[in-house]
C-alpha cells in the first residue's frame, strides 16, 4: 500500500487551473463528496496533542488516533459532556487515555466542518492511476471560527509511479506545499487559533532580570501567579476536573509563601491584610480539595484492602460524594463573592503601584541579592533541622521539614531565571525526591488521622457500619505500615539530599549569573 | 496468507470469472487481496484494466522479483500482478529449476508475500503440467469450477488424480456447480448426482448475463450491480470457502 501525502494549497489558488492541466494528461473522474463535522477533544492544559495523539468524538463514538491519523483505538465510551477517565469502561480506549489524561477531562476542544472532494485520474483504458482528494476545512474553537488552509491529499496507487511523478511535478509548479509531520490537523488548528500551551501549563514560568528590584520582581511573580488563580477559576466553578481546583490552590500558597518568605521588603501592613486574604482563600477552597484527594484515590483505597472488605468502602465514598456536593456549593459561593472579587481587584492595584513607591525603601533592593540570602537562609535550615531528624524523632517534626522545603522549592522557582537555570533545574529534581519522601509521609499520616476519626465516629450497629469499620481498619493498618515504610526510607533520602554533591550544585546555582552584579541602590 | 487456487484443466469453465470476483469480495470484506494472473492469457488482468510492464517476464516471477510488478486495482484492498505474455513458458522455466525447489516453486515465492497480503488468489491456466503441480502444492484451497456435464467432470477427475499423485490432502479441493442452466435436463440430473459430495460446495453459480458482460464492463460483477443474484452468489461462494478455509 502507498502512503497519502498531503499539500496544502497556495494562499487563495483557484483549483480549475490544476484540473485543467490534469485534464491535458488524463481523464478526470469525480469519485465522492462528503461532508462531516468532528468534534476533537482534548485536556484544559492538551496533555493529549503534547502526547503525539487526539481523539475525536462522535456522539458516544470515541476514535484515538496518532496525530498523523492512523487510529489506535475506536470505541464506544461515556456519554458525558466532559468525561474523565474514571467515566470510560474498562479496554483499549481506556488504556491508552490512561496514559496521558490522568486525572484531568477530556473537553471539546475543536469542531471542524470538513468538505472533501474525491477525484479518480484515468488513464486512456479508464483504469484508475491515481487518486487525490480535496479537503476544505473550517473550525470553531470556544467562539472563535477560523478558515484552514485548503489541502489536496495526493493517494498514489502502487505500480503507478509515473502518474504520481508527473502529478507531484505539476503540484509543486503550482506551489502547493507538502505539508511537514509537524503539520497534523491538530497542529494546523492550534496554529489557526494561536493556542499557547505552555498558558495552560500548571508549571510556574516567569522571566526576571538580575537587576531589578525586590519589589519589580514580587510585582512579576505575583501576577503570574494571580493569572494562574484567575485561570483556573471557571473550571474550578463549574467542576470540570480537580485540576483546576488543585492549581487554583498551588498558586494561592505559592503566593502565601512569596509575601512570608519576603515580608520585609514589602510594605507589612498592607502585605499582612492581603496574607489574611488569601488565608482565607486557602481555608474556603480546602474542604473540597480534601476530599477530591481521597476521591481520586478511590481505586487505590480498594486496593489495598482484602477483597471481603473492599465493599464496606462503598458507603465510606458514598459519604464523601455526598459531603463534596455540600462543600462545593459553600466554596463557589466563596469564590463568587464579593470579597473574593475585592481581593483580586485590591491585589492588582497594589502590585500596579508597587515597585513605584518610595514609602519603603526596602523594595528597591536588588532581587537577586534578596533572593540569594534567602535561599541561602532556608536551605541551611533544612540542612540543620533535617539533620537532626533521628528515628526517635516525632512525626511533627518531619511535617515542619516537609513546609520548609517547599518554602525553599517556591524560592528557587520563583527566581530560577536570574540564577543558572540548568544547575537550578536539576536541583530541583534533586529536591523533588526528598519532597516526595516527605509528602507520602505527609499523606499518609493526613489520611490515617481521618479515617481514625471517622472510625471513632461510627456507631457499629448496623451491618453495613460494620462492614464499613473493619473496611476503615483494614486502611489504617495498611497506611500505618505503609507511613513506617516511607519513615525508614527518610534518613537515607535526607543524606543524598544534603550530600556535598548538591551543595555545590547549589553554589553553581549563585555563581552561575550571566550579569554582572548591579550596583546597590537604596539599601 | 490464505492462497486460493481457481484451477481446471478444462478451458471455458468460468475460472478467471470465479478468481476476479471471489477476490473483489474477499476485498470488499476488508482483507488484504492480491490476485496473480498466472494465465498468459491474461484475461484477469483485462478484466481489472491492468497490464503487465514489458520488462516482467515467467523468468522474474520465478526468480522472486516480481515486487514491483504488483499493480493496485481500482478497488480498496484489492491489489494484482498482472499476467504477462511470457507466462505461457512457465512450465518450461520450472523445468529447469532444481529438482529440489521445482515442485514448491511457487509456494516459497509466494511465502514472502505473507506481511503484506491476507488472501492470494490465483487464476491458473487450463492445463496438466508441472505448473499444475506446483499450483496445487502451493494452495491452501484449489477452487474448481465444474459446469455440470460429462466432459467437465473428466476435468474434476483428472484433478483429483493429480492430487493424488503429488500427495495432497483431497479436502483442500473445493469444487463448485458454474454456468448452472437449471432449464437444463442434463445440468439439473448432474447436480443431483453430485452436488451431495464432500467435494462439492453448496453455492452454486448461474449462468447469468451479468458475468458475461464482465468482459464488456471490465468490472467484478459485484461492482457494477452489486444486488444482481449473481454477485450475491459470489459473495456467497466466497463466504463458504473462507469459512472452510478458517476451518482446515
Amino acid at each position: 500500500m502507498e502512503n497519502n501525502v498531503s499539500y496544502l494549497l497556495p494562499p487563495g489558488y483557484d483549483l480549475s487551473r490544476l484540473y485543467q492541466q490534469l485534464e491535458d494528461l488524463y481523464l478526470l473522474e469525480e469519485t465522492g463528496e462528503q461532508q462531516y463535522r468532528s468534534t476533537y477533544l482534548d485536556t484544559w492544559d492538551w496533555r493529549l496533542v503534547s502526547n503525539g495523539v487526539m481523539v475525536e468524538r462522535a456522539g458516544y463514538k470515541y476514535t484515538f488516533s496518532n496525530l498523523d491519523g492512523a487510529i489506535l483505538a475506536s470505541e464506544t465510551g461515556s456519554r458525558k459532556p466532559r468525561p474523565l477517565l474514571r467515566d470510560f469502561p474498562q479496554g483499549a480506549l481506556r488504556e491508552h487515555l490512561a496514559k496521558c489524561m490522568d486525572v484531568r477531562a477530556l473537553l471539546p476542544q475543536f469542531t471542524v466542518e470538513t468538505a472533501q472532494n474525491d477525484v479518480a485520474l484515468l488513464n486512456k483504458d479508464q483504469k484508475t492511476v491515481l487518486r487525490f482528494s480535496v479537503i476544505r476545512q473550517s473550525a470553531e474553537h470556544g467562539d472563535e471560527h477560523r478558515e484552514l488552509q485548503p489541502l489536496l491529499i495526493l493517494k498514489p496507487l502502487r505500480g503507478y509511479n509515473k502518474p504520481k511523478k508527473k502529478v507531484v511535478a505539476l503540484l509543486r509548479a503550482e506551489e502547493f506545499r507538502k505539508c511537514g509531520e509537524d503539520e497534523s490537523l491538530m497542529e494546523r488548528l492550534h496554529q489557526a487559533f494561536g493556542v499557547d500551551r505552555s498558558i495552560t501549563s500548571s508549571k510556574f514560568s516567569c522571566r526576571l532580570s538580575a537587576e531589578a528590584s525586590i519589589a519589580e520582581a514580587v510585582q512579576q511573580i505575583c501576577i503570574v501567579l494571580k493569572e494562574a488563580m484567575l485561570r483556573n477559576l471557571s473550571g474550578t466553578l463549574e467542576d470540570i476536573d480537580s485540576e483546576f481546583l488543585h492549581d487554583f490552590r498551588v498558586a494561592v500558597r505559592r503566593t502565601r509563601s512569596l509575601l512570608s518568605l519576603l515580608k520585609k521588603y514589602l510594605p507589612q501592613g498592607e502585605v499582612r491584610q492581603f496574607q489574611e486574604e488569601f488565608k482565607w482563600l486557602g481555608t474556603v477552597t480546602g474542604p473540597v480539595r480534601d476530599l477530591d484527594v481521597y476521591l481520586l484515590m478511590t481505586d487505590q483505597y480498594q486496593g489495598m484492602l482484602p477483597v471481603e472488605l473492599q465493599p464496606g468502602l462503598k458507603s465510606f465514598f458514598l459519604t464523601l460524594a455526598s459531603q463534596r456536593k455540600k462543600d462545593l456549593r459553600q466554596m463557589k459561593a466563596a469564590l463568587q463573592s464579593e470579597r473574593f472579587s475585592q481581593l483580586i481587584e485590591g491585589w492588582q492595584q497594589f502590585l500596579e503601584l508597587l515597585p513605584d513607591r518610595d514609602d519603603y525603601p526596602a523594595g528597591a533592593a536588588n532581587c537577586r541579592e534578596v533572593a540569594e540570602k534567602i535561599i541561602r537562609k532556608r536551605f541551611k535550615r533544612i540542612l540543620k533541622e533535617g539533620g537532626r531528624i533521628t528515628p526517635e524523632t516525632g512525626d511533627e517534626k518531619l511535617h515542619e521539614l516537609r513546609i520548609e522545603g517547599k518554602k525553599f522549592r517556591y524560592m528557587l522557582e520563583f527566581f530560577c531565571s536570574i540564577f543558572a537555570e540548568e544547575a537550578t533545574l536539576e536541583y530541583l529534581k534533586q529536591m523533588k525526591k526528598l519532597q516526595n519522601n516527605l509528602g507520602d509521609f505527609n499523606d499518609y499520616s493526613v489520611q490515617r488521622e481521618v479515617l481514625l476519626v471517622r472510625l471513632q465516629q461510627l456507631k457499629p450497629t448496623t451491618p453495613d457500619s460494620l462492614a464499613l469499620a473493619a473496611a476503615l481498619g483494614g486502611l489504617i493498618v495498611h497506611m500505618g505500615d505503609a507511613q513506617q515504610e516511607v519513615r525508614t526510607k527518610f534518613e537515607q533520602t535526607f543524606q543524598n539530599f544534603a550530600a556535598k554533591k548538591n551543595i555545590d550544585l547549589l553554589e553553581q546555582i549563585f555563581a552561575g549569573r550571566c550579569e554582572q552584579p548591579p550596583e546597590r541602590k537604596v539599601d | 496468507m490464505k492462497i486460493f487456487a481457481v484451477y481446471s484443466s478444462k478451458g471455458g469453465v468460468g475460472k478467471t470469472a470465479t478468481a476476479v470476483n471471489l477476490s473483489y469480495c474477499a476485498a470488499r470484506q476488508g482483507h488484504r487481496v492480491l490476485l496473480c494472473d498466472i494465465d498468459a492469457q491474461g484475461a484477469a488482468s483485462y478484466y481489472f484494466r491492468v497490464k503487465a510492464a514489458r520488462s516482467f517476464s515467467g523468468k522474474k516471477l520465478l526468480g522472486g522479483g516480481f515486487d514491483k510488478y504488483i499493480r493496485a486495482s481500482d478497488y480498496e484492498n484489492l491489489d494484482l500482478l498482472p499476467a504477462h505474455f511470457s507466462f505461457r513458458n512457465l512450465d518450461l522455466a520450472l523445468a529447469k529449476l532444481e529438482a529440489s525447489t521445482r515442485r514448491r516453486a511457487l509456494k516459497n515465492l509466494f511465502d514472502s508475500l505473507s506481511d503484506h497480503y491476507d488472501v492470494l488468489v490465483m487464476d491458473c491456466p487450463p492445463n496438466i503440467t508441472l505448473l499444475s503441480e506446483n499450483i496445487i502444492l502451493a494452495a491452501d484451497s484449489v477452487v474448481t469450477p465444474v459446469i455440470p456435464t460429462t466432459l467437465s467432470l473428466v476435468a474434476l477427475k483428472q484433478l483429483l488424480k493429480i492430487f493424488r499423485k503429488v500427495g495432497a490432502e483431497e479436502k483442500r479441493i473445493n469444487a463448485f456447480f458454474s454456468m448452472v442452466e437449471p432449464r437444463k435436463l442434463m445440468h439439473k440430473d448432474v447436480v443431483e448426482k453430485f452436488q451431495h459430495y464432500p467435494i462439492f460446495r453448496d453455492t452454486q453459480i448461474p449462468f447469468q448475463a451479468e458475468i458475461e458482460k464482465m468482459g464488456i464492463y471490465r468490472q467484478p460483477v459485484g461492482a457494477v450491480s452489486p444486488t444482481s443474484v449473481a454477485a450475491q452468489r459470489y459473495q456467497e461462494l466466497w463466504q463458504e470457502l473462507w469459512d472452510r478455509s478458517e476451518l482446515i
